[in-house]
């Protein structure tokens, strides 16, 4: 197996960081933008471009609270999202038990 | 000293509370809602176990068994009994299982008197910590 099973999309280490956060949700919920960007240490402007990209891929949803307009948006994985990622997991680990 | 173990306890179930609401802050969804549900069916309970002492020392019943074995085993009854019951409703066997267990240890330490109780459980709760902490570690170490 090559790096080229790895999915780009969720390679990259900011990426990995914001799937892999929300993979740790059980299934079903969603974290609030403000709480994803504290934990992430990123800029909302940079949280809100890979946010885009994963939302585009189908690998997470994001929805607007009306009910609490202070913590404006929640983000949560898709079963999609949940998929790639055990996939990404099971490449990177073929990779590495062939070092 | 039943000051101490009232104070024990309030601190531990703030500390809990604490702890939980800063884990989950920005969490929205349906495990919200069962947390919620689950710690009510555990926490009415467990507290009434503390409420219902006054009765029993109101109608004149010995320290002994109020603070000796009642407070001992009465929060591992109700307790055991709810998360057997919660476990149940969802489909958990393995948690339902140690809801029982859980019973059974508090039902059987009763039978040791005032200290033996304290001391049975005391065990059985060190115990108890131990086995999940070996399965949780077997459990991380396979994923």
């Amino acid at each position: 197996m090559t790096d080229d099973a790895l999915d780009p999309l969720i390679h990259a280490p900011a990426r990995l960081r914001i799937v892999v956060t929300l993979a740790a949700l059980r299934e079903g919920d969603s974290l609030s933008f403000p709480r994803l960007q504290r934990m992430l240490s990123l800029t909302p402007g940079n949280l809100i471009t890979h946010l885009r990209k994963l939302e585009d891929a189908g690998y997470l949803v994001t929805e607007k609270s009306d009910a609490r307009p202070s913590n404006g948006t929640s983000v949560a994985l898709t079963p999609a999202g949940r998929r790639a990622l055990d996939d990404y997991t099971a490449a990177l680990r073929a990779i590495l038990d062939g070092v | 000293m039943i000051g101490w173990v009232y104070g024990i306890v309030a601190v531990s179930v703030a500390a809990s509370l604490t702890a939980y609401r800063r884990a989950t802050r920005g969490v929205r969804g349906q495990s919200r809602r069962e947390d919620a549900i689950a710690g009510l069916a555990v926490g009415v309970p467990w507290i009434a176990v503390y409420v219902f002492d006054g009765a029993l020392k109101a109608n004149g019943f010995d320290n002994a068994i109020v603070y000796g074995v009642f407070d001992a085993a009465g929060p591992w009854l109700v307790v055991g009994t709810a998360m057997a019951a919660l476990a149940a409703g969802r489909g958990q066997r393995t948690t339902m299982v140690a809801g029982l267990t859980v019973v059974v240890a508090g039902t059987v330490a009763a039978f040791f008197g005032p200290a033996g109780c304290w001391g049975v459980l005391g065990v059985a709760g060190f115990v108890g910590l131990l086995v999940l902490a070996v399965s949780q570690y077997v459990r991380l170490r396979r994923a």
